[in-house]
């Protein structure tokens, strides 16, 4: 085939410029998301290797060989780690102490900061230098330095290195003898990274069908320039020549304006959040070789795939031979579907089982989320051919008739069309479904025998000092300082906190008994919620112990609650945080959920999104393909109206078919990601508000895609349009 | 017209197939085609000499469009041959790629409708031919538009055939069926969509430059005044030649 034909071919059609265009748009969008995602897999990996040395627990501890404690010396350092609060946010917060001159190298390399001094990083030291000093910068005494973006997960990652002396580390128990800093990934990724994929899969996969929809644009009206060309002489060769390199042209077009929009996507990608904080642009970077990889990959796929189509067509000099009747699906097809659920089912129940390595369960589920995604492409014509089945039974107009009977020739053909909506749907039940757990995440409220929404907790051995108990009260905003008292040992009331009469009422207990001494479960006093009403228990004076917590009242603005927080930190030195029930409900959760719920509707969005410009591109299509017959069908009296409603029918039998099960094939999906994520710890509710809107806007899209398409009936089925067909 | 035209008709005598004052440039010999349990065409015999205007005639079903096909290579017999100007081979046993390669460079084609694509201009729907045997862009377009010209198309050459005339379509396939400097042109029904002054005029225009290059043609129609223009009628019924009309010295 000379080139010069290629260009004709491709170049000299004014009329299908806008195929053209709309198969590189959707190859280009491809590619972008393509690229975005495979960074964000590098991304994440990147991010936990910066940010590991934060994971004091996971760090290589010295023991001796007897297991007697340790000594600090030059290549060992004592650290600790903890989360801070201020307002909302967390901040994770790092102690060390090391001895002049130590050996062990510090992140990035930075020098160890001294006892009193600290290192912040970026957005915490503004966060720092914009809040006066009395409700946060005082927690961490003199900066030192910023700690550099190597040593981050993101730009707004609020964390903070402190030094503190190491006679006064050793002392504590919060601090661990470590013979460096840790340098590998969180574990929670793991879990992660499972989701990331899966989200991966679910986002792109919409995305691979509008493709697959948009290269078979105008399919139709190309198979008949094929025949003439066949006609005059092309050999099948040429054809599917010709058809292959208009796609592989198209397809690098694409590929290439894919790669550029990927660029252009990445600060977007990076704001969001994943695991609570978001990304440096960087963190999304692909290498050249995997970017050339992707554009090669999609090229000969595409180019493979049009040219396969037109040699499978058999498009003779008098047109298509094999636009034949399709065979009626076999219910072999419901088969993938089910290996599918099965599979991720198989990962869900091990779990709790643990029949299977548990390296095997993220694999597992994500192997069983893609078959799923593929098995409702693979059953969907075979239900659509049964639903048609029954509705054709039923069909008394000619309009029912001819569309039944359609469906019936063409059950794959015509459910292509709806495909990348049930699929939208299936997914968008999935992410809402998912999302469903952060909604069980119930904000604090006011009730009897729950600690106030504005006091704050702090436990530890020296918290409860004199000094620390006048510092609060010294506290601007502070209305009230509580001490809790341990129970002996030997009690049956041991590990419950004892308060004197008066201060339970302070806490707000209502029904207190009449005794001097009253105890309950610290547990419960801080929950989020509780069912029923508290308990207390009358404590004999003589079983009430030092006070090994305080309970601090304030008037409820941020700026006292920070002061108080800021006071105790000053006051108790290596201690635990104070925090308010809200924080503590927070710090319950590894926000994976909260993070998982922005990538959800993030997810959503795309689906939808592309679903619906999906169904447009296709219902159109659709009518383009068949634009003689309904011409002929116009030519033959029919009205416009019935050729609409035709239309609308084909679209809406596949679509009523499946619909239903894709929402609750998408629910039960996300119980098991759910479970899988969370180990057995959340549960599913009611799907937010939300979801119903967006299914409501599926619906909305499919009937306006839908009447898009028909609107076009007048124009593309006229006399005048089919005179010369 | 129709009587100018008469008188441009070629002295064609034929006393028996196979046999005559030219070898013929087509010849058919038992063909059998059948599409399921129809018999489309059953046993026919014809042969085409150089340079004549066949027109072959018959009811709507009658097997004229198969045998047309047949006979240029877009279908294949069930049974009988093809053999084209005295070749070894067939038509009929050529493979794919040589009969199309056949259609390229010997053949022509103009049909009722639908044979120019429809995002190409005029230009370049007559140099797709040209462009196929290899011929350089610039070098295919400057013959297109030849041929373009001497149809009569001189303002229509960067027209799509959305923006044509029927008449005028029809130039622009005839065009394209010239450019190749075909040996024989079949047209199906060329003027099937046309009022009866473009047909006339995209007959006369074609049976002129045909008359003048030596081009044969067969030709499929319905009308008998199209019909009128050819050298010899063939009558096709029920699959096979019923009578043969032989327009000799008119």
């Amino acid at each position: 085939m000379s080139l010069d034909l290629a260009r004709l071919a491709i170049v000299g059609s004014r009329g299908s410029r806008g195929r053209l265009l709309a198969i590189a748009a959707g190859v280009a969008i491809g590619v972008a998301i393509l690229l975005v995602l495979w960074g964000a897999r590098n991304g994440l990996h990147a991010r936990d290797e910066r940010s590991s040395w934060t994971l004091v627990w996971g760090a290589p501890q010295v023991t001796t060989a007897d297991g007697q404690p340790a000594e600090l010396t030059e290549d060992s350092l004592l650290a600790y780690q903890t989360v801070d609060y201020f307002r909302d946010e967390r901040i994770m917060r790092v102690g060390v102490a090391t001895l002049p001159g130590t050996t062990v190298p510090f992140p990035a390399g930075i020098t160890p900061p001294a006892p009193g001094e600290y290192y912040a990083s970026p957005a915490l030291a503004d966060l720092i230098d914009s809040t006066p000093s009395d409700q946060l910068g005082d927690r961490y005494g003199t900066r030192a330095g910023i700690l550099p973006d190597e040593a981050l997960v993101g730009p707004d990652a609020l964390v903070v290195m402190v030094g503190y002396d190491p006679a006064e580390a050793a002392a504590s128990d919060n601090f661990e003898l470590l013979s460096g800093f840790n340098e590998t990934g969180r574990s929670v990724n793991q879990a992660y990274q499972t989701i990331l994929v899966i989200g991966g899969i679910a986002v792109f996969f919409p995305v691979v069908l509008f493709i697959s929809i948009v290269t078979q644009l105008g399919a139709a009206q190309r198979q008949e320039s094929f025949a003439t060309l066949r006609l005059i002489g092309a050999p099948p060769r040429t054809v599917v020549s010709v058809a292959a390199v208009e796609m592989a042209v198209t397809s690098l077009v694409g590929a290439i304006a894919g790669v550029v929009l990927s660029r252009l996507v990445r600060p977007l990608a990076a704001m969001v959040p994943i695991n609570g904080e978001t990304s440096f642009t960087s963190d999304f970077e692909v290498s050249p070789t995997v970017t050339i990889l992707v554009v090669i990959a999609m090229v000969a796929v595409s180019t493979i795939a049009a040219a396969s189509r037109i040699r499978r067509a058999g498009i003779g000099p008098l047109g298509g031979s094999r636009q034949l009747r399709e065979g009626r699906p076999s219910w072999l097809r419901v088969l993938p579907l089910l290996v599918g659920i099965g599979t991720m089912l198989l990962a869900t129940l091990s779990i709790d089982h643990t029949f299977l390595p548990a390296g095997l369960v993220g694999p597992l589920l994500i192997l069983g989320f893609t078959v799923i995604c593929l098995g409702l492409v693979v059953i969907g014509p075979w239900v659509t051919y049964q639903v048609s089945r029954l509705v054709s039974r039923a069909a008394r107009s000619a309009e029912a008739v001819i569309a039944c009977s359609r469906i019936l020739a063409t059950p794959a053909a015509t459910f292509r069309s709806v495909g990348g909506l049930v699929v939208a749907v299936f997914l968008v039940s999935v992410f809402a479904g998912s999302a469903s757990v952060v909604e069980e995440q119930v904000t604090p409220r006011e009730a009897p025998g729950l600690m106030p929404v504005d006091m704050l907790t702090v436990s530890g051995d020296d918290v409860a000092s004199p000094d620390t108990i006048e510092a609060l009260w010294s506290t601007d905003g502070v209305t009230g300082v509580i001490p809790g008292h341990a129970i002996d040992q030997d009690s049956e009331l041991a590990g419950m906190v004892a308060v004197s009469r008066d201060h339970a009422l302070a806490l707000g207990f209502e029904h207190v008994p009449e005794a001097g001494w009253v105890g309950f479960d610290a547990a419960d006093f801080t929950a989020a919620e509780r069912d029923g009403d508290p308990e207390l228990f009358v404590v004999d004076p003589d079983e009430v112990g030092e006070p090994d917590r305080l309970y601090v009242a304030t008037d409820g603005s941020p700026d006292a609650i920070e002061r108080a927080r800021t006071a105790v930190d000053v006051s108790a030195g290596v201690s635990s945080i104070a925090m308010t029930r809200a924080d503590l409900a927070d710090f319950g959760t590894t926000r994976l959920v909260n993070s998982l719920a922005v990538l959800a509707y993030l997810g959503i969005f795309f689906a939808v999104t592309i679903a619906g410009i999906s169904l447009a591109v296709s219902t159109v299509a659709a009518m383009l393909d068949r634009k003689r017959v309904l011409g002929l069908m116009r030519l033959m009296g029919m009205p416009a109206g019935s050729i609409r409603r035709i239309i609308g029918m084909e679209a809406a039998v596949p679509l009523a078919a499946v619909l239903g099960g894709s929402i609750g094939l998408g629910f039960l999906v996300a119980w098991m990601i759910v479970t899988r994520l969370g180990n057995g710890d959340y549960a599913m509710g009611w799907p937010d508000p939300l979801y119903f809107v967006t299914l409501a806007v599926s619906l909305a899209l499919a009937v306006l895609s839908i009447s898009t398409g028909a609107a076009t009936v007048n124009r593309n089925t006229s006399v005048s349009a089919t005179r010369f067909e | 017209m129709t009587s100018t035209l008469t008188s441009t008709r070629q002295a064609v005598v034929l006393d028996a197939p196979g046999t005559g004052p030219g070898t013929p440039i087509l010849s058919a010999r038992g063909l059998r085609k059948s599409f399921g349990l129809t018999e489309a065409l059953r046993h026919v015999d014809l042969e085409v000499l150089p340079g004549e205007v066949l027109a072959i005639m018959g009811p709507s079903g009658s097997g004229k469009s198969t045998l047309l096909h047949c006979l240029a290579g877009v279908l294949v017999p069930d049974e009988g041959t093809i053999v084209y100007s005295g070749a070894e081979t067939p038509v009929s046993a050529m493979p794919e790629e040589e009969r199309s390669r056949l259609r390229l460079t010997d053949f022509g084609f103009v049909f009722q409708f639908g044979q120019l694509l429809p995002d190409l201009t005029a230009v370049d729907n007559v140099s797709i031919p040209l462009l196929l045997r290899g011929e350089k862009r610039g070098a295919a377009t400057k013959i297109a538009r030849y041929w373009l010209d001497r149809l009569g198309l001189e303002d229509a050459h960067d027209k799509r055939p959305a923006e044509l005339s029927g008449g005028q379509a029809q130039r622009v396939a005839i065009a394209r069926a010239l450019v190749n400097n075909a040996r024989i042109i079949f047209a199906d029904e060329p003027t099937g969509s046309l009022d009866s002054l473009s047909a006339e005029n995209v007959m006369t225009i074609l049976l002129e430059i045909v008359r003048e290059l030596g081009t044969t043609v067969v030709l499929i129609t319905h009308d008998a005044r199209t019909a009128a223009y050819a050298d010899r009628e063939v009558i096709v019924r029920d699959g096979r030649i019923a009578t043969t009309d032989w327009q000799v010295g008119a």
